[in-house]
């Protein structure tokens, strides 16, 4: 399998542009000339040059008394793949995260015969999966003496796994448009405090209404996302979380799996597993609830046994919540009057921290 | 029984497994017919097995339980005996909650008990229960004339030792080899002591607040010529930006509780959130009048009566905690471990299940500045990938 360059594919950690200086060499009049310039007149330049904005649905769920947002989705593929590359934002909604569900189909409808280069995820898991189950046979086979010969462990495993053509399916026809080409029915669904960290803090997604094809504005977004407007709702104490982790340069991606907030990663999935495992805990002035609030042992060393088993260290995020959050003119002055602190939580086993 | 702990020495450290050996689990199988090969000669004893993995349910495996078994079975059934010549005797006061040592012989005084000025030698509670119950030591009772069994040696001392639960905790480590001693908060009114290390890099500081002053100054400027300071938003502006370190600062509006120049005053602990003994790795210079910093700081707490500390308990007690890291330790080792860190003792019905837990703040980190450098960023990724 050909090593796909992943410092190139995944350059950049933020879906924003970002023009270097050049060095700058003293002594030598051309590139202090040229250093100027791009000092000086690209930002001048810039200043006519609009933004790439993305955009993005926001599907509202209306029932008799409210109305809620149920999901806020990106369709277009290309900034699906911008989202996924600069940061990996979202996730593929027909694929395990990066949206590669376009790609996985051409190549299904292809019928390519022989090897062609692994492109998504899942088939490198399903690949591996494969080669593991038919060692694990060839190897029960011998240990029960059945053969004797690896090269008749080779045959079998040949007879067992014939390569199977499959046949076009009807519905595989509604796949391709006009062209040829493969449809673009996957979407790359986001979360809220990521939708809102894109919108708001980056400011690089325009977010419309799927029904009325309206604009959703950043305060029509809060207002929306926070409905009830207390200081401990759910959305804010996790967008806090989820901004003050990318604002310190880590890939912060959903945990549930690992029954917890978010992960953090160093640079990205593709790069190396994920280090921390985030919970966020509201803490609030009233110290009385935050003793009612307390968890038990048993919830800590179950989350910790998770977590620790796939190697990575269990976060405590205490947020602080403030009594009133009435008073502020800017978003930024909102999300100023909470606090995060961190504390780690390890399993730490006597005789293997002895010498 | 002392060369039993010496020997978790020897056990092969897997490659590949370094920093994370210590998350992974212990609870291996043993496999006892290492003891069938040693005999009658007791003078090494044999190193822990190798994990079986997936039992094939092939006639060879069964075989080899078969055989493993057979081997604990000999190994149980042999005589124990302890020598006359480390064997330590010694008289229980219970109103002064300790014991005096008649005779003090053997290794266990190079890390137990504690001697007055006269030269004799104290054993504080849980010190004496460990002894008793290991066969190292004879208690008598005040008068000298009466010895004490180990169940009446366990109702005299117990009370003595705050709670049976830390009583656990000691032997547990001991056992395994630790040099554990109790801590000046052991004591529900005692206070750890800490020397705080004044902060002495101020220049830095300065140099970091004026950077801090210029950036903030630049964002105003950008904001006044990108003429929209609305209310909502946007923090990176249109325009150019220079580096992903300058949006990643601009990003940085979330306080936090932050471990870099500001100076923690220790606060009041209390209890089940106290420190109570401090631990030292097995080492054969130690000294009980000067034991140095220890290795580890341990709380004990009940898993039925105590639930987790709220973050104001658990900062009173990391406060009173010194820093444990030096400058030459890696973000990732600071956040994993935190820059201070306690073990808690969680004991359910006996069972005993350690965690630390380690005070971070992962906005003193700036892992974001790899993104630029260009070489630091082909290294750290030559070493993440095996």
């Amino acid at each position: 399998m050909k090593k796909r360059n992943l410092n190139a594919i995944y350059h950049s950690p933020l879906p924003v542009e970002v023009v270097a200086l050049p060095p700058l060499v003293p002594h030598n009049p051309i590139s202090v000339a040229y250093y100027v310039y791009q000092l000086v007149f690209v930002p001048f330049l810039w200043g006519f040059k609009r933004r790439r904005r993305l955009t993005a649905y926001l599907e509202l769920y209306t029932d008799s008394v409210s109305s809620y947002v149920s999901s806020i989705a990106v369709d277009s593929y290309e900034d699906m793949q911008e989202l996924w590359k600069a940061g990996f934002f979202g996730k593929g909604t027909q694929s395990r995260s990066d949206p590669t569900w376009a790609l996985r189909t051409a190549k299904r409808l292809q019928e390519a015969s022989g090897e062609t280069e692994i492109v998504a995820p899942e088939e490198v898991t399903a690949r591996r999966r494969a080669a593991r189950k038919r060692f694990k046979n060839a190897r029960a086979l011998a240990e029960q003496g059945v053969l004797s010969n690896p090269a008749d462990s080779e045959k079998v495993e040949a007879n067992e796994e014939p390569r199977r053509q499959k046949p076009t399916r009807v519905e595989d026809l509604a796949l391709r448009d006009s062209e040829g080409n493969v449809r673009q029915l996957e979407k790359l669904q986001l979360t809220f405090q990521e939708a809102f960290f894109l919108a708001y803090a980056l400011d690089i997604i325009d977010i419309y209404d799927d029904r009325t094809g309206d604009l959703v504005t950043v305060p029509y977004l809060l207002g929306l996302l926070m409905p009830d407007w207390s200081p401990d709702n759910s959305f804010i104490v996790n967008y806090v979380v989820y901004h003050h982790y990318r604002s310190h340069g880590w890939c912060v991606r959903n945990g549930v799996k690992f029954g917890v907030d978010y992960l953090l990663y160093r640079r990205g999935p593709p790069f190396s597993h994920a280090e921390f495992g985030v919970i966020v805990i509201p803490l609030y002035s009233n110290e009385s609830k935050n003793q009612l609030m307390r968890r038990d042992w048993y919830w800590s060393s179950g989350v910790n046994r998770v977590v620790g088993g796939v190697k990575k260290t269990m976060v405590l995020c205490y947020v602080k919540v403030p009594d009133c959050i009435d008073k502020w003119h800017t978003v930024e002055e909102l999300l100023k009057m909470y606090e995060v602190r961190e504390v780690v939580l390890r399993r730490w086993i006597p005789s293997r921290n002895r010498d | 029984m002392d060369d039993l702990d010496n020997d978790y020495d020897n056990v092969p450290v897997a490659p590949g497994h370094g920093e994370h050996e210590n998350a992974e689990s212990d609870d291996e199988q043993q496999d006892w017919r290492m003891l069938a090969t040693i005999g009658s000669d007791k003078k090494s004893l044999p190193k822990r097995g190798e994990k079986e993995y997936e039992p094939t349910g092939s006639a060879s495996d069964r075989n080899n339980v078969d055989e493993s078994r057979q081997a604990m079975y000999t190994a149980l059934n042999g005589e124990r005996q302890h020598t006359s010549k480390v064997h330590i005797s010694g008289i229980w006061y219970p109103h002064l909650r300790k014991a005096k040592v008649l005779v003090a012989r053997g290794p266990h005084f190079k890390s137990i008990g504690k001697a007055d000025s006269s030269g004799t030698i104290w054993l504080l509670p849980e010190e004496v229960i460990y002894l008793v119950e290991r066969g190292s030591m004879s208690l008598y009772n005040a008068r000298g004339d009466l010895k004490i069994s180990l169940q009446a040696c366990y109702a005299a001392c117990l009370g003595a030792c705050q709670g049976h639960e830390r009583y656990l905790v000691y032997a547990y480590l001991k056992r395994l080899g630790f040099i554990v001693q109790r801590a000046t908060s052991f004591d529900e009114s005692g206070e750890e002591q800490v020397v705080q290390k004044p902060d002495s890099c101020r220049i830095g500081r300065l140099w970091k607040f004026l950077l801090q002053k210029f950036d903030s100054f630049c964002t105003g400027l950008r904001r006044a010529i990108a003429k929209q300071i609305p209310s909502f938003g946007p923090i990176i502006c249109g325009g150019v930006w220079r580096s992903y370190d300058s949006i990643y600062r601009e990003l940085q509006i979330i306080p936090f509780y932050s471990h870099r120049g500001s100076h923690v005053t220790p606060k009041s602990t209390v209890a089940p959130f106290k420190v109570a003994y401090n631990v030292w790795k097995p080492r054969p210079s130690f000294k009980k009048s000067n034991p140095g910093e220890p290795d580890f700081r341990v709380v004990v707490v009940n898993a039925q009566k105590d639930k987790m500390p709220t973050l104001a308990q658990a900062g009173a007690l990391l406060s009173t905690l010194p820093a444990c890291h030096d400058s030459t330790s890696t973000s990732q080792e600071r956040l994993r471990e935190g820059y201070k860190n306690v073990i808690i003792g969680v004991v359910d019905y006996g069972i005993i299940s350690f965690m630390t837990l380690g005070d971070v703040s992962f906005g003193d980190e700036h892992i974001y500045e790899r993104h630029t450098a260009n070489n630091r960023l082909s290294k750290y990724h030559s070493t993440k990938k095996r």
